[in-house]
C-alpha cells in the first residue's frame, strides 16, 4: 500500500498539567472511512483540532501527505461538533463562503451553483435562503456537512457530527452518510461516541481510551459487508462481531481516575457482558 | 397618556402652591404657540421657530456624533482584539468617561478658539465612550467557533475582520451607537448654554436670562421629545440589526 495520507506519530497534548492525549498513533489511507470512537471528554475534539491545524501538539508529529501539519489547510475540512455556522448568513451563503476560499478561480455564479449543488446533495435544496436560526438541528448539521463536502477536501474531518441530534434524526442522517459515502468515496475521519454508528459507517474503527492521557487502541477493521442497511445489519454475524470487538476495548479502557479503578473495571466487565447481549434496533 | 395627564395636573397644582414663578400649562401654551405653529420661522438670530432651533442643534450633534463613531469604533476594535491594549487603556477610559461636558467645553474653547468646533469637540469626546466600550465587548465576545471557521478557511486578516468580527460584533456596536447618541443629545444642551449658539439649548438659556420662563418649559419638552424620537429610531435600527444577525 502507498504512504498514508494522514499519519500521527506519538502525539501528546496537555492543557496545563492535565495530560489529555498521550502517544496517539494513527494512519489513514486515501479513500478510507475511519471512525474514532471514545468517551466524552477524552480529548476527541482536541485531537481533531490538531489534525485541522487549529492547535499544535506538545509532543509527536502530525503528517499530512508526508509533510508536517503547520496550520489549517483547505485540503483538510473540519466539520465542527457544534456546526459553527455563521448566524448572519443564509445556508447558501455559509457554504459559498467556504467555496469561494477553496476555489478562488470560480466566478460568483459558479460559486453559487457549486454551493447549491452540495446543499441539494444533503437534501436542503428547499432551504437555501434560510438562516441557521430558522433551521432545525438536523438541517444545520446538513448545512455544515455541505460546507465541508463542497470544499472537496482531500480529507474530511467530522467531529461528532451527529452528537447533538435526537435519535431519529440521527438515524436518518446516518443513512444519509452511508448513501453519500457510496456515491463520493471520500477520505473521512469521523469522531463519534456511538459504537453502532461507527460500525454502520466505517471501514475501520480506532477506539480511544478514556482520559486523562487518552490513546488509541489497535484499529479494528470492520468486516460488515457493504452496502450496509441498518435493517439488515442484525442478521449479519460480522456486524455483531465487529461491534463486540469495539465495545470490549472501550469497556476495558474506560474512565479510571481513582484507586478504585480496578474494582470498577470488574463491575464494568459485568456490565459489558450484558451490554454485549443487547442488539441494536 | 394617563402619565401625561398626571404630570399636567401636578404642574397646574404646583403653579398655584409652592412654585409661584412657574408658568401654568395654559400660559405656557399661549406664549409658545407662535414657536410651535410656525416652527421653521426665522425672526432673528435668537428668535426662531422651535424646530429650526432643533434643526441647528441636530446638525451640531450629528457632526460631533459622527466623529465619535468614526474614532470610537476602530478604537473599540483595537481595544477588544488586543489584551495588552485593553490592559493599558481601560483605566484611562474609565477615568475619561465620567468627565462632565461642562469640563470639556472650556478645554475645547482653549484648543479651537471658536465656539462651534469646541461644541463639536465636547459632543464627540463625551459621547464616544459607549461606542468604544460596547464595540470592545462585542469584539471580545465573538464566539471562538466563528473565529475557528475563519481560521480553517484560512481567512486573511482583512477577511477575518469584515466577514467574521464585524458582523458578529455588530449588535453590540449598535447598542453602543444608541447610547452614544443619547449622550450626544444630552451634551448639546449644555454646550449651547455655555456657547450661546442658536440652538435649542442656547434658546433655553437666553429665555431664562430674558425671564420668559414659558419658553424654558417649551424647550425642555422639545428636548425630551427629540431625545425620545432619536432613541426610538436607533432602537428600531438596532432591532433590525439584531433580527438580521441572530
Ligand atoms: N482550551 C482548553 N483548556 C483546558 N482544558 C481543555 C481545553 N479544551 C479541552 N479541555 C479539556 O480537555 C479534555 C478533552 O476535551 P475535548 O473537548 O477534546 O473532549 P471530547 O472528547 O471532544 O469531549 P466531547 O465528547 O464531550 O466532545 C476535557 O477534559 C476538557 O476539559
Ligand atoms: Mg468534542
Amino acid at each position: 500500500m502507498s504512504a498514508p495520507m494522514l499519519e500521527l506519530r506519538g502525539v501528546g497534548k496537555s492543557y496545563g498539567s492535565r495530560a489529555v492525549l498521550r502517544d496517539v498513533n494513527l494512519h489513514i489511507f486515501e479513500g478510507e472511512f475511519v471512525c474514532a470512537v471514545g468517551y466524552s471528554g477524552s480529548g476527541k475534539t482536541t485531537l481533531m483540532n490538531m489534525i485541522a491545524g487549529l492547535l499544535a501538539p506538545d509532543k509527536g508529529e502530525l503528517l499530512f501527505d508526508g509533510t508536517p501539519i503547520q496550520g489549517p489547510s483547505l485540503n483538510r475540512a473540519l466539520i465542527f461538533q457544534n456546526y459553527s455556522l455563521l448566524p448572519w448568513l443564509s445556508a447558501q451563503r455559509n457554504v459559498e463562503l467556504a467555496v469561494r476560499e477553496r476555489f478562488p478561480e470560480l466566478s460568483s455564479a459558479e460559486v453559487r451553483e457549486h454551493a447549491r449543488r452540495y446543499l441539494q446533495k444533503v437534501k436542503l435544496g428547499h432551504a437555501l435562503d434560510r438562516r441557521p436560526t430558522e433551521l432545525s438541528g438536523g438541517m444545520r448539521q446538513r448545512v455544515s456537512l455541505a460546507r465541508g463536502l463542497a470544499m472537496e477536501p482531500q480529507i474530511l474531518l467530522l467531529d461528532e457530527p451527529l452528537g447533538a441530534l435526537d435519535a431519529l434524526t440521527r438515524a436518518e442522517l446516518q443513512d444519509e452518510f452511508v448513501r453519500l459515502q457510496e456515491q463520493e468515496h471520500r477520505t473521512i475521519l469521523m469522531i463519534t461516541n456511538d459504537v453502532d454508528e461507527a460500525v454502520l459507517l466505517a471501514d475501520r474503527i480506532v477506539p480511544l481510551s478514556a482520559g486523562p492521557g487518552a490513546t488509541f487502541g489497535a484499529s479494528i477493521p470492520i468486516t460488515t459487508s457493504r452496502p450496509r442497511d441498518r435493517r439488515k445489519l442484525n442478521d449479519d454475524p460480522c456486524y455483531h462481531h465487529d461491534r463486540k470487538a469495539v465495545l470490549r476495548y472501550l469497556l476495558a479502557h474506560g474512565p479510571q481516575d481513582t484507586a478504585r479503578a480496578a474494582s470498577r473495571r470488574q463491575q464494568r466487565s459485568a456490565v459489558m457482558s450484558s451490554a454485549l447481549e443487547v442488539t441494536p434496533v | 397618556m394617563f402619565g401625561f395627564l398626571c404630570v399636567l395636573g401636578l404642574w397646574q397644582i404646583s403653579c398655584h402652591t409652592w412654585a409661584q414663578n412657574l408658568p401654568t400649562p395654559a400660559k405656557t401654551w399661549e406664549m409658545s404657540r407662535l414657536y410651535i405653529t410656525d416652527p421653521f420661522a426665522k425672526r432673528g438670530e435668537m428668535d426662531q421657530g422651535i424646530l429650526r432651533f432643533t434643526w441647528n442643534s441636530l446638525v451640531l450633534v450629528t457632526k460631533g456624533y459622527l466623529i465619535a463613531l468614526l474614532i470610537g469604533t476602530p478604537l473599540g476594535f483595537i481595544l477588544g482584539s488586543s489584551r495588552g491594549f485593553a490592559k493599558t487603556f481601560d483605566p484611562l477610559i474609565q477615568m475619561l468617561k465620567p468627565i462632565s461636558p461642562l469640563a470639556w467645553l472650556p478645554l475645547g474653547l482653549v484648543l479651537f478658539q471658536k465656539t462651534t468646533p469646541s461644541a463639536i469637540f465636547t459632543i464627540a469626546i463625551c459621547s464616544m465612550w459607549p461606542t468604544v466600550l460596547n464595540t470592545a465587548i462585542g469584539v471580545r465576545n465573538v464566539p471562538q467557533d466563528y473565529l475557528n471557521v475563519g481560521r480553517v478557511l484560512r481567512f486573511s486578516r482583512k477577511k477575518m475582520l469584515f466577514k467574521i468580527l464585524l458582523p458578529a460584533a455588530l449588535p453590540y456596536m449598535f447598542t453602543g451607537y444608541r447610547l452614544s447618541l443619547g449622550i450626544a443629545w444630552l451634551v448639546i444642551v449644555a454646550a449651547e448654554m455655555l456657547t450661546g449658539a442658536p440652538g435649542i439649548g442656547g434658546f433655553l438659556w437666553q429665555e431664562y436670562n430674558s425671564l420668559i420662563y414659558e419658553h424654558i418649559i417649551l424647550s425642555i419638552i422639545t428636548i425630551g421629545l427629540i431625545g425620545f424620537l432619536l432613541d426610538w429610531m436607533m432602537q428600531a435600527v438596532e432591532r433590525r440589526m439584531g433580527a438580521a444577525l441572530s
